[in-house]
């Protein structure tokens, strides 16, 4: 027994203490083990099917029981995303959103409702992104009538107070003065508005003039427009009886009227980008590059053969090949992945690295090699195994609790997916073959045809960049003294 | 990809376990069940049958606090270390490999002491040792087998695979579908007991890569480091979790052993799993893997001690970015009653819309948003309570600390309203809560008060301490650490050799 310790670790004496200190422990035996090895029981879980209601007034709400914590949770989806924006004024569905939340409600002033809600430990806040605003509650369950009340008021009945409306204003100059202060928010921001073009609604941002040109009435006009209950999915879990909470929801609803929404026209993405290598400089030691050009439609039949794609390419789990050659390999970035994400319109394909300036050259071939080479062959068989069991297999973490579930189940009836579609998704990556995956590589890819976007220290990459392709320099719109 | 990222987001974390119990202590008492291994490591269990998946957390209490002097980074490094796999898992001949990875070791110790010492005599040698080290790795490769161990547990459909690394503690997590419990022992087991360190000296580079993101482009990374390098003088604290760069870029497989060796004993870990399985299912499981792993001596303690402050410390932070500040104070940790009464105190100030820090700062137009936390950078020595805010322009950091000195004053000048306590403690349990819904929290939570506080209980004991806090309580704190001579102020200013750039882009546009 003491022969084998020292052989073994010999040289470092607190382990050969712990030894001699405990004779009885030999080795850990299970050294060679390789976890293939091990039996595992097969997994039987059908998940709880939320209840899907629809009330009097047109509004779909998603409901489902858990007694686990005596809390609830609510979430309303709206309609009403930045691409709605009048262009201009840019920002408009932003702080509509926001001044919802602090500009009074029902006759209450924000500062009130404050107070109200937070007198019950309760929370409401709103997010707003390019296609849709979220409103969401969180309250104990003791004190969920009020809260209910509170949110309901907050989503329905908002008034819009002038003075909040001037605050939420001058907070959205600041985030604009604020806007070029992270590296990689610049990148991602000049990135889509390259390929997209700067008018379109899905790149578009806001300005000092977009943001002032908005008054009291462009608010209460948008709200009244998009804010309807045909225009809204509820999701609502935690802690109460499905029937009483229906049955309070339609008494809190009641009096809010459905009415047609009409969008306005949101001009179709067109393929007009000029590829090229584009550098911003930006005084830091670490440079951001994001290459890649126009991605999907959201229901596109490819859909789940892209899901693999990704995987294979660009997944941040280890497991795809971005990963493993410009992180593991070559230790060049902490963080890189590549994706194509699919949108309402055209989304975006998207590979992103962040290394030190003096690799940028080396990280950018690399990343475009990579890319080329999805086009080039299919996957390997154990390549298509890993990304469809790594899919399939954590598949049940998107519905393993029940407000998870009824968000999900919320948020894509609201994009347009199927009803079926959670159920039918496995069965959907099961059935990708590796040609499908080439296939839609060699459509939705091109890598000759990217824009790649550089942000960092030009002093330091324009040498080596040069060496990439032929260097445009883009400037950066600056608002510093603005506002 | 948040995977290893956490040393640069502790203040995140500081929220999440700066918030605490209340009608969840109930909750758990009764549910926790403890086991305790031979060799010292502890496990906290948790049955919650809502879903066949399980949340599993391992702790060690290990963390920037315990690196010796030169080798700050190491116990992060060593995080990222534990996912290159052990003598099966990650290689295809663990007998050749290691004879490469030993060749590699003796190049790459050389290499660090004489780039260290960076004499100009040395410069041939270095380049040489580069190339040999090069070449050695490239033979190496040849055994790998990259990544393998985040494969087998992705596609056995892992979710929130992740580590992070604190100056306190390392922290590795995943939740796992409830059939892969042995799955999980083996490979965690496996991990503690036979890690191989392969890609040592590429994964160095990443995680110098990782500091460049969350530091040095990153104005508040920058702050923070800055901050609380200047707020300690003496105490570990002050080097950052994710390393000097020097530092880290001289880092070594030797090291990193033998810190393993050190810290990573059974004894100085603790597990919690939070989800769908039978305890008296999964105690067998864990004897027989974790157990089988040799006990090891207690770590050495961390002897340095902080001396009190002297006198106010200030210090600014030349970044291209919008100004930012940050006031930070001196305080003692848990479990001493006045880190309870901070909780409390924090709360007054900054949670929630109507706190009176968020409502003098944002909602008069002073500041864009404004934010404060108990225990910076972690809870295991006397810590920091930290307030940052943004101003609106045009308030400069200077209108805005007046502004906050002002509401600070209020606090020792006035006891606070009995309406308004009983509101701060009711928004502090209820955020307590709501921090048990997932397995993941759960697990976290636990696993978090074993190691630093020493006992899990600590959260059942909460509440009623912070029920007990009284109005006197929070004034005399106030007027005892929210002092002059306690306070450590950071800021973000604009560089003072304003614009650089437009030399270099004229250049550039010259060369074009």
């Amino acid at each position: 027994m003491k022969a084998a310790y020292r052989v073994r670790v010999c040289a470092v004496l607190l382990i050969s203490v712990a030894l001699i200190c405990s004779p009885s422990w030999g080795s850990y035996p299970y050294a060679k083990l390789r976890p293939e090895s091990l039996k595992q029981k097969p997994l039987q879980f059908s998940p709880p099917e939320p209840h899907r209601a629809v009330l009097p007034n047109g509004m779909v709400v998603y409901v489902l029981e858990d007694r686990s914590l005596p809390l609830v949770s609510v979430a309303a989806y709206v309609k009403a995303g930045s691409v709605y924006d009048p262009p201009e004024r840019i920002g408009l569905a932003s702080i509509v959103g926001s001044v919802m939340r602090t500009g009074g409600a029902a006759g209450k002033s924000g500062d009130q409702i404050d107070e109200e809600l937070e007198t019950i430990a309760a929370s409401v806040d709103c997010s707003v992104g390019s296609e849709y605003a979220t409103v969401r509650l969180s309250t104990l369950s003791r004190h969920c009538e009020k809260a209910l009340q509170l949110f309901a008021d907050i989503l329905t009945k908002p008034d819009f107070q002038e003075d909040k409306l001037n605050l939420a204003k001058q907070q959205a100059l600041e985030a604009i003065r604020r806007r070029n202060d992270y590296p990689y928010n610049i990148a991602s921001r000049e990135f889509a508005r390259l390929v997209y073009g700067k008018e379109s609604p899905w790149a578009w941002i806001s300005t000092p003039d977009t943001i002032k040109a908005i008054r009291r009435s462009d608010l209460v006009e948008f709200h009244s427009k998009f804010y309807r209950p045909n225009n809204t999915i509820l999701a609502v879990s935690g802690d109460f009886k499905k029937d009483e909470i229906i049955q309070q929801l339609n008494g809190l609803f009641a009096s809010w009227q459905a009415q047609e929404v009409v969008f306005p026209k949101i001009q179709p993405v067109e393929e007009r980008f000029t590829p090229g290598l584009y550098l911003i400089h930006k005084d830091v030691p670490q440079s951001v590059i994001v290459m890649g050009h126009l991605g999907v439609r959201r229901l596109s039949p490819e859909r789940y053969a892209i899901q693999v794609l990704n995987s294979v390419l660009g997944a941040e789990g280890f497991i795809s090949r971005m990963v493993s050659r410009v992180r593991t390999e070559r230790g060049l970035a902490y963080s890189v992945w590549a994706a194509i994400s699919p949108g309402a319109d055209r989304g975006l394909f998207r590979a992103v690295a962040m290394t030190r300036s003096s690799n940028a050259a080396e990280a950018i071939k690399l990343m475009r090699e990579t890319i080329a080479e999805m086009l080039s062959k299919p996957p390997s068989d154990e390549e298509m195994a890993v990304a469809k069991n790594t899919i399939v297999n954590s598949f049940i973490f998107e519905y393993d609790t029940p407000e998870k579930l009824v968000n999900a189940r919320a948020e894509l009836e609201l994009l347009g997916y199927p009803p079926d579609y959670l159920k039918t998704f496995p069965d959907g990556i099961r059935a990708v073959t590796k040609q499908d995956v080439l296939a839609a590589a060699r459509k939705y890819l091109n890598p000759d045809k990217m824009v790649i976007l550089v942000v960092g220290n030009s002093a330091e990459l324009r040498k080596q960049l040069q060496e990439v392709g032929s260097v445009t320099d883009l400037a950066l719109e600056s608002y510093e003294d603005g506002g | 990809m948040i995977r290893r990222l956490v040393w640069a987001t502790a203040v995140l974390l500081a929220v999440f376990w700066g918030g605490a119990p209340g009608a969840g202590a109930q909750l758990l008492q009764e549910r926790v069940a403890e086991h305790t291994l031979k060799n010292g490591m502890k496990f906290l269990l948790v049955e919650r049958h809502q879903a066949p998946v399980f949340s599993a957390v391992i702790a060690f209490r290990a963390g920037g606090v315990d690196e010796a002097a030169g080798e700050s980074g190491l116990a992060h490094l060593l995080e990222h270390m534990a996912f290159k796999g052990t003598q099966v898992i990650g290689t295809k001949n663990y007998r050749k490999e290691k004879r490469l990875l030993e060749k590699i070791d003796s190049i790459a110790v050389e290499l660090a002491r004489l780039e260290a010492s960076g004499r100009p005599e040395d410069a041939e040698r270095i380049s040489k040792l580069r190339e040999q080290l090069q070449k050695a790795q490239q033979e190496a490769a040849v055994y790998v087998v990259p990544n393998e161990l985040d494969r087998i547990y992705s596609v056995n459909g892992a979710e929130d695979l992740n580590a992070w690394t604190s100056k306190d503690m390392t922290a590795y997590v995943v939740s796992l579908p409830s059939n892969k419990l042995e799955l999980w022992a083996l490979i965690e087991s496996q991990r503690m007991a036979t890690p191989v360190f392969r890609e040592f000296y590429a994964e160095r580079d990443v995680v110098c890569e990782e500091r460049l993101q969350s530091v040095e482009n990153n104005p508040f990374g920058k702050l923070y480091e800055v901050l609380i390098a200047t707020a300690f003088a003496a105490h570990p604290y002050r080097t950052p979790t994710g390393g000097w760069m020097s530092d880290l870029r001289t880092l070594t497989r030797p090291q990193a052993e033998r810190f393993r060796r050190t810290y990573y004993v059974p004894g100085n870990a603790v597990a919690a799993l939070v989800g769908d399985f039978r305890t008296e299912d999964v105690i067998p499981v864990l004897e027989k893997y974790f157990g089988a792993i040799p006990p090891g001596p207690p770590p050495p303690p961390v002897a340095t001690k902080e001396e009190a402050q002297s006198g106010e410390k200030r210090v600014k932070v030349e970044f291209a970015a919008q100004p930012h500040l940050l006031i930070a104070y001196h305080k003692p940790t848990l479990p001493d009653d006045d880190d309870f009464v901070f909780d409390v105190l924090n709360a007054v100030l900054t949670e929630g819309r109507t706190s009176r820090l968020y409502s003098a700062l944002v909602k008069k137009n002073i500041a864009l948003n404004v934010s404060s936390w108990t225990s910076e950078p972690g809870a295991r020595y006397p810590n920091l309570f930290l307030i940052s805010a943004v101003p609106m322009h045009p308030h400069s950091v200077e209108d805005l600390e007046k502004a906050i000195y002002a509401e600070l004053e209020k606090l020792k000048n006035e006891p606070v309203p009995d309406e308004e306590l009983e509101k701060a403690k009711s928004l502090l349990t209820a955020e307590f809560l709501r921090g048990l819904q997932t397995n993941m929290d759960l697990a976290e939570k636990l696993a978090y008060y074993q190691t630093v506080a020493g006992d899990w209980r600590y959260i059942l004991r909460w509440e009623e301490r912070i029920r007990k806090i009284s109005a006197q309580d929070v004034q005399r704190v106030a007027r005892k650490y929210l002092v002059e001579r306690n306070r450590v102020v950071a800021a973000v200013v604009p560089p003072s050799g304003k614009e650089e750039t437009s030399a270099e882009q004229s250049a550039g546009g010259a060369e074009q």
